[in-house]
């Protein structure tokens, strides 16, 4: 493959640098992290999709006229096939679906949820747009100025970059209903509870939560109650959820589980586990708080209270729910991975 | 042309987007509260937004959580199917149905037994 000459590679830049194209980059960032929380309705659905079958040839037409001496009606066929082939893989398939996600938490460090809607195919008119629009650009951006590179090389950044940060306005877009557990066990006092999670990160609202579990002791530092499943609406009724308090382990603070006859008792003793939460972090979905400090967040945790004014040894305790071959079970464990109480939950129909 | 092009393929698109979400539409209304759950007759306005269902406007107890949510059928709340539910002072849960032209609300404690029933019936103008 020859590599492009200085002036083959602007060219291809420049074909970028218009307004279009920028402000194609502009509306998928502001829909992305700005609109569809603000508005979240069928626009907002779209607008994205709109954007990335549009920029998505454009923004390979030009990377390819950077790297590779290509003409530039031949590089935005190519662009046009690999959006038409990403962007329906991403859309029709679960595989692909879940290696993007990981593609994104690799690049970007961040979880992306992928929202599938098969009329989200209708974007895909914007491909051939995209081309007409492409060689326009590559027929004028030879005469282009040295402005319009640089804002090709800017789109072609940012472009990129939005492509892959693109999200959903939540990470579930479709209604999941509160689901009614009756809960008999060990964990709390037992009786009907109300669980909920919400769009945006599957965070948990229990109504009733004394019935689950006990509720907090003010050696707590932080809780996170999370949905952790994949299926949207969430299915709450099939486990997958759970609950996860890091709390102090000093004395002078109580376990947030009123556990009588387990390990319990051993907490003042047991250092919470100290050292168990870094080591079991990656053995839970919700993830255990981080060792070591007076104060943990397990991941998007909302505080239960100041922490105490000394430093105390941190530990946590986990509660899962699971759906076992006899039913959905609501199990609580320790750091030190004892069983401390289990509770059945059966949901009840109105 | 070009650009008209582009603005037709934009409306095109838009106009034919569909949306997950079923609850897009905010209402609210008054309604009388009769029944067990509330100790004298009351009015109080009715609403839901985002498939969020909240009670307001009472002037005493009502009886009722004032909050709650769309069950799995999200539909107008004329149409009940929704929940209320709340754990102030103490659990209850209560089931709206729609019964000819008015709401019932079936409520229970956390012990899934009986506490009371409320009728929501809009005021004749």
């Amino acid at each position: 493959m020859h590599r492009p000459s200085t002036c083959q590679r602007q060219d291809a830049l420049g074909e970028l640098g218009s307004l279009v194209p920028l402000g194609m980059i502009g509306l998928l960032i502001a829909n992305d992290h700005l609109l569809k929380f603000v508005f979240h309705n069928a626009v907002t659905g779209k607008l994205s999709d709109i954007a990335i079958c549009f920029l998505m040839p454009l923004l390979v037409s030009a990377a390819l006229g950077s790297i590779a001496r290509i003409q530039a009606r031949r590089r935005l066929w190519i662009g046009a096939a690999v959006t038409v082939v990403v962007f329906s893989a991403l859309e029709m398939s679960d595989v692909a679906g879940a290696w993007f996600v990981r593609a994104v938490a690799l690049v970007l460090g961040e979880h992306t949820v992928l929202t599938r809607d098969p009329t989200d195919l209708l974007a895909l008119v914007c491909v051939p747009v995209a081309i007409v629009y492409g060689r326009r650009r590559a027929r004028a951006a030879t005469i282009g100025s040295r402005s319009r590179r640089l804002g090709g090389a800017l789109a072609l950044i940012t472009g990129s970059l939005a492509l892959m940060a693109t999200s959903p306005a939540g990470r579930c877009d479709k209604w999941s209903p509160p689901i009614v557990f009756n809960v008999e066990g060990d964990c709390g006092t037992g009786g009907l509870i109300v669980v909920q999670a919400d769009a945006f990160i599957g965070r948990l609202t229990i109504t009733n939560h004394a019935a689950l579990l006990a509720p907090p002791a003010s050696g707590q530092l932080s809780v996170n109650e999370e949905y952790n499943g994949t299926a949207c609406p969430y299915t709450l009724d099939q486990g997958n959820w759970a609950i996860t308090y890091g709390y102090c382990s000093t004395p002078a603070y109580a376990d947030p589980l009123p556990i009588g006859g387990t390990d319990a008792g051993d907490d003042a003793s047991d250092g919470g586990g100290i050292d168990g939460g870094a080591s079991d972090a990656g053995a839970s979905d919700a993830g255990p708080p981080p060792d070591g400090g007076a104060v943990s967040d397990a991941g998007a945790t909302h505080d239960a209270g100041a922490p105490p004014s000394t430093s105390c040894q941190s530990g946590y305790r986990q509660c899962q729910a699971t759906l076992e071959s006899d039913g959905l079970w609501f199990t609580c464990s320790s750091d030190t991975t004892a069983t401390l109480c289990r509770s059945r939950l059966t949901v009840v129909q109105p | 042309m070009m650009r008209a092009l582009l603005l037709a393929t934009f409306l095109a698109l838009v106009t034919t987007a569909c949306d997950d979400s079923p609850c897009t539409d905010s209402e609210q209304f008054v309604v009388n509260e009769n029944g067990t759950c509330s100790s004298t007759p009351q009015q109080l306005t009715i609403s839901a937004s985002n498939c969020h269902v909240s009670l307001s406007g009472a002037t005493s107890d009502t009886g009722l959580p004032m909050q709650g949510a769309m069950g799995s059928h999200p539909a107008p709340l004329r149409q009940g199917g929704f929940l209320l539910f709340g754990d102030t002072p103490s659990f209850r849960l209560c089931h709206a149905q729609r019964v000819d032209y008015r709401l019932e609300l079936s409520c229970v404690d956390d012990n899934d037994a009986p506490v009371c029933q409320a009728e929501l019936t809009e005021p004749a103008f």
